[in-house]
């Protein structure tokens, strides 16, 4: 039921709604949640810009299970590329050091290999996928979504009695 | 729709205002409760985890009461601080009042209290509780069994006790030689029984076997027959030669594989031999341990200089070592319990792996750099304790962290003069850990001290008193310790029972003649294999005299033991010396007669060989005597 709701919603948002802007950035701290498999205060600070920035949560929601379901493969390449960044990279050695001995800071968990992996991989990611994503939202609404109300299955759905008798709620609802 | 406002008008309305209103308000809120149950519950929480600690690592209830911890001015302290004894639970091990200290800023950061000084100035120790302090089993410390405390302990209590079982009382008497022989289960007759039995055994099947020797024997007495009918002399042509020579072959060829299956059987028979020999040569042994049972079951004591301390003195040395090293063990159950574990886990799959780096404000989880306690021992109002001062340094979770060994030094005092001083070094500063405690009480009164317990010790003092000195040093697994314990100006009380046995007497004499008593325990090695040695002032006192009164009865009940012991066994001894000799020596005579058999058969070939070459020399027919000369090589072998 979640997840028809959460599909519901995401249609609903990429139709209309929050901005193309709103709802990428979303997608994209959703992003940086997911890629990354170990719980620490980094996934709780995500949590809270999800929650305290102007961006899309649904987007948040989408971008966080599309990205847990690809760091379960890449968490070899994370593991890899943050153990070369940690332990083979001589010139950031001083700069580990420096992070690791701050207050509060090794909470964050960023001397674990696959944490800082994924991070530097989200970040890497995180434009391109921002403007990918914010034109993809655009192209969707000015292209797809006119053609897709012309389907005559929409027409079909739209027509019939249970989905009018949902739309009333829906609006009472709201 | 009309009238309903679009969420692109609500964001035209918010314009660049990137910050959802809603999660302002609920991180300002939720940032409110956490500072709020922080005030409100840090202090209990700090308090339950120093109460855990503590409890767990000595093994009874610990009670902090209000703790404050103060962040703005970064203040700490408690109002009441209460431990249990673990030995007697219903007294405290310390209980001290109000205490104030500060705590370093930076370290807090990162959960870490470091204390620069502490001044417990109320510090109690013996005060009674109101109630039982007495954890449950289940959160019981399991005893450390293999600890270095409790291995040196019970080794040392084994040494000490080792010479104590002596009956004194039965020195008295004359010693009865016959009733010690008939309690007697001597051992050596089994053995022999035993013996017997298998020289038995091992003659049956030596007859078994030589059952078969008798065909051998005659057909050794056919073939000698058989060589000693050829004769050469009136041989006339070549085959008569060649068969003689065959058959003298033949003969000896059937000789060698008789001999061979001779060697075989004598070879089976020396393997029964020689056991029987090792068992026959114990018989000695088996006597000497019959003798040293009967011995010691006579209960006569080796007066050594080196024996006489422990008779005397070793329990109550070994109970006070006890005690002593129950202090010791709380030190090392507090460091094992706080020290952190260096297991290093492998990481998980797809969990990643944690780097680490030079630590470079390597804090403990807790430093207490400078502790000034005073106090006293005991209930106030009995007035009856030990006042004490001085300072324990570098008290900490961590010893490898702050580089410094933890130091005690505490000086204490008694209203009676006695005195008190304890000085420790305890360092786990490096894999290999040291401990060195040097504790001295000087100035104990003996007046109406008890000594009773043994027989040959004065009952109690009348007057004197005492001075302790001890050492101890742990390194690595090694231990090396002294106790000195010097007695003045002594007077001793005898009991009623005093002088009532001649060995009374002297121990009497001997206490009475003293006015200063030293005692002086060392050790040195590890727990298993700990050397230990007491002597006292009055180790060379009781020695000469007791071997002067009593030593020559004690040898002379020796001596007759082992009269006794060997007048009732050697007869045994005799009998089965016999029974074994008479069955060796039949199957000797048998294997010699044998043997001289087999010499005699080959002699007489190598007699006939001659006898046949000389013939063939001789023969006056060239012709013959030319084809005889194959007939030299049939015989050479």
């Amino acid at each position: 039921v979640i997840f028809i709701q959460l599909f519901g919603k995401i249609i609903k948002v990429l139709r209309a709604g929050p901005s193309p802007g709103q709802i990428a950035a979303g997608f994209v701290l959703g992003m940086f949640l997911g890629m990354m498999p170990v719980t620490n205060l980094y996934s709780l600070l995500i949590i809270l810009l999800i929650f305290l920035l102007n961006v899309n949560i649904s987007a948040s929601l989408l971008g966080w299970m599309v990205f847990t379901l690809f760091s379960f493969v890449l968490d070899p390449l994370f593991h890899n590329a943050g153990y070369t960044i940690l332990t083979q990279t001589d010139l950031l050695t001083g700069f580990w050091t420096k992070l690791y001995n701050l207050p509060l800071i090794p909470l964050f968990k960023f001397n674990n290999t696959v944490v800082l992996g994924s991070f530097v991989f989200s970040l890497i990611f995180a434009i391109p996928v921002f403007f990918l994503f914010r034109t993809g939202v655009i192209h969707y609404r000015m292209r797809l979504e006119p053609r897709i109300q012309k389907l005559k299955i929409v027409h079909i759905i739209r027509t019939n009695k249970i989905y009018r008798s949902y739309q009333k709620i829906t609006q009472l609802r709201e | 729709m009309p009238g309903k406002k679009q969420p692109e008008e609500k964001n035209k309305k918010t314009g660049l205002f990137i910050f959802r209103k809603k999660g302002l308000v609920i991180l300002f809120f939720t940032f409110l409760v956490t500072v709020l149950l922080s005030f409100l519950l840090t202090d209990r929480f700090i308090e339950r985890q120093i109460e855990h600690v503590l409890t767990q690592s000595i093994g009874a209830k610990a009670e902090l009461d209000g703790f404050h911890l103060n962040l703005l001015n970064l203040n700490a302290g408690w109002n009441h601080l209460q431990v249990t004894d673990p030995q007697d639970t219903w007294k405290n091990i310390i209980e001290t009042g109000k205490a104030e200290f500060n705590v370093a800023t930076e370290p807090l950061f990162y959960g870490k209290i470091i204390i620069e000084e502490i001044r417990l100035e109320e510090l109690r120790n013996g005060t009674n509780r109101e109630t039982d302090g007495k954890i449950p089993e289940e959160k019981q410390r399991k005893p450390d069994e293999q600890s270095i405390i409790n291995s040196t302990l019970e080794n040392m209590t084994g040494q000490l006790s080792k010479n104590t079982g002596i009956d004194f009382s039965r020195l008295n008497k004359k010693i009865d030689v016959n009733s010690v022989i008939e309690a007697m289960d001597f051992q050596t007759f089994n053995k022999i029984s035993a013996l017997r039995n298998d020289i038995t055994i091992a003659s049956d099947r030596w007859k078994t076997e030589w059952n078969s020797i008798p065909e051998t024997g005659n057909r050794l007495s056919d073939l000698k027959k058989n060589i000693e009918s050829l004769k050469f002399e009136n041989l006339k042509n070549a085959e008569g030669f060649v068969r003689s020579a065959n058959t003298l072959k033949n003969s000896r060829n059937e000789i060698i594989s008789l001999e061979n299956e001779f060697r075989q059987k004598k070879q089976a028979l020396s393997g029964d031999i020689s056991t029987l020999e090792t068992g026959v040569q114990s018989i000695d042994k088996w006597i000497d341990e019959d003798m040293q049972q009967a011995k010691s079951k006579a209960n006569l004591p080796d007066f050594n200089a080196e024996n006489i301390s422990a008779m005397l003195f070793g329990e109550k040395i070994s109970a006070q070592l006890q005690k002593g090293f129950s202090y010791l063990k709380l030190a090392h159950n507090y460091y094992e319990k706080l020290s952190p574990s260096e297991k290093i886990e492998s990481p998980p799959r797809f969990k990643g792996q944690d780097i680490t780096f030079r630590n470079q404000k390597a804090w403990p989880r807790f430093w207490i750099k400078n502790l000034l306690v005073s106090g006293a021992s005991g209930e106030i109002e009995n007035d009856k304790g030990i006042m004490f001062s001085g300072a324990i340094n570098d008290l900490t979770s961590d010893q490898k962290k702050t580089g410094e060994p933890t130091t005690i030094d505490l000086k204490g005092s008694k209203i009676n003069g006695r005195s008190y001083s304890i000085l420790a070094e305890l360092n786990y500063t490096e894999a290999l850990s040291g401990e060195d405690i040097t504790f001295d009480i000087k100035g104990i009164s003996l007046a109406n001290a008890e000594l009773g317990g043994h027989e040959m010790l004065p009952d109690r003092i009348r007057s004197g008193t005492m001075n302790v000195s001890s050492h101890l040093n742990i390194t690595g697994g090694e231990l090396n310790g002294t106790l000195n314990l010097t007695g003045e100006a002594l007077q001793f009380i005898f009991n009623e029972k005093a002088g009532a046995s001649q060995v009374m007497k002297i121990a009497g004499e001997i206490f009475q003649s003293i006015d200063k008593l030293d005692l002086k325990l060392k050790f040195s090695g590890s727990p298993e294999n700990l050397k230990l040695s007491m002597n006292s002032s009055l180790d060379d006192l009781f020695s000469s005299r007791l071997n002067a009164v009593i030593g020559g009865e004690i040898k002379k009940g020796r001596t007759e033991i082992e009269k006794q012991v060997r007048l009732k066994i050697n007869p045994e001894k005799e009998k089965i010396l016999t029974f074994y000799t008479a069955k060796k020596g039949e199957l000797d005579s048998r294997i010699a007669e044998y043997e001289t058999l087999v010499a005699a058969n080959f002699n007489l070939i190598e007699q006939k060989k001659t006898e046949l070459e000389k013939r063939i020399d001789n023969e006056k027919n060239p012709l013959l005597k030319q084809a005889l000369r194959a007939v030299k090589n049939i015989m050479k072998w």
